[in-house]
């Protein structure tokens, strides 16, 4: 009977376990990803029209330093894709008045 | 002997690692920590599209903020931006010498969270004078005036930024402070300035 309860005990611990891992590491979003994100909600923040006047790569840079790799947004792009880079993603919906939505697409180091 | 202690330990390790899962689990704050580690960027968006909206001419209507919401909430499937649904109220409040602009929004998730933007003034008269304006002497009044900007969400707590501010028609005399805070010589009467993000901000008059 021990060894029974003993059976079912550890199958207990080991469901319990994969829960909480799943929960706490394998769903969760890596660090690096949350920080990159936090700093692009920085740059939405800091300017509208950053995308629309040319500034986009200064303000990514000053967010990013040298952990940027490229900043793509409408049809341009500065920098390049080279060694591991994640991808963060945003809007900028428009600026001064007038709705004009620009995907912009922010690739970052580690 | 020995393997019953051996089992009895076993059970007893077991015991002791549910307990302290369960009690960490139920320690942790109710709020789940993936969406407000996620919220940065979404909260950051709607600030944003808030902001917009308060720059078209005119102001911010009903109309205007779902041309905007409409366009955010499209580029949520493409971009992957995980925006979650959520509802707004668009405040406005002019009275002699100060000014509001706000968006509320309620993002509505297991424990829904508010994010708003505010833009607020107040000014003062502090004197008046002339000022030669294309061959012609105009009465200006001067006032000291404080603008501010209000960012908050539950990521963050409250942001407060300090806009600049500028006269299109390139009339008005402006010095900034600092600390939000300006004097502004304007022609009397009223007189509207803009932020650098479009934002009208409405000095003096009735």
């Amino acid at each position: 009977m021990l060894r029974g309860l003993e059976a079912l005990a550890i199958a207990l611990v080991t469901a319990v376990a994969v829960c909480v891992m799943r929960l706490e590491l394998w769903g969760a979003v890596p660090q690096h990803q949350v920080t990159a994100e936090r700093a692009v909600a920085w740059m939405l923040l800091a300017s509208d029209s950053a995308p629309y006047t040319g500034e986009l790569p200064e303000l990514a840079r000053m967010a990013f330093g040298e952990k940027l790799a490229y900043v793509r947004w409408g049809s341009s792009t500065y920098g390049a894709a080279s060694g591991e880079v994640y991808a963060v993603r945003a809007v900028w919906l428009g600026y001064n008045g007038t709705l004009s939505p620009v995907e912009v697409v922010i690739g970052v180091r580690p | 002997m020995s393997g019953h202690r051996g089992q009895l330990l076993v059970i007893a390790t077991a015991v002791l690692a549910i307990s302290l899962i369960a009690a960490l689990r139920l320690s942790r704050a109710p709020e789940p920590r993936a969406s407000r580690l996620l919220g940065c960027l979404q909260a950051a968006e709607l600030i944003h599209a808030a902001r917009l909206c308060w720059s078209m001419p005119g102001g911010c209507t009903p109309a205007r903020m779902e041309a905007i919401a409409s366009a955010l909430l499209s580029y949520n499937e493409s971009l992957k931006l995980m925006l979650r649904p959520f509802s707004y109220t668009i405040y406005s409040s002019l009275a002699p010498g100060r000014g509001l602009y706000s968006i509320t929004y309620m993002v509505q998730v297991e424990q829904p969270y508010e994010v708003r933007f505010e833009a607020e003034w107040s000014c003062y008269e502090a004197g008046r004078y002339v000022k030669v304006v294309g061959g012609r002497e105009l009465l200006f009044t001067r006032y000291r005036l404080h603008y501010e900007h209000r960012y908050s969400a539950p990521m963050w707590g409250t942001i407060t930024t300090y806009p600049k501010l500028w006269d299109p028609r390139g009339l008005a005399d402006l010095e900034y402070l600092g600390g939000g805070d300006w004097t502004a010589g304007v022609p009397a009467g009223g007189y509207a300035l803009e932020d650098e993000y479009g934002i009208e901000v409405r000095v003096g008059g009735a």
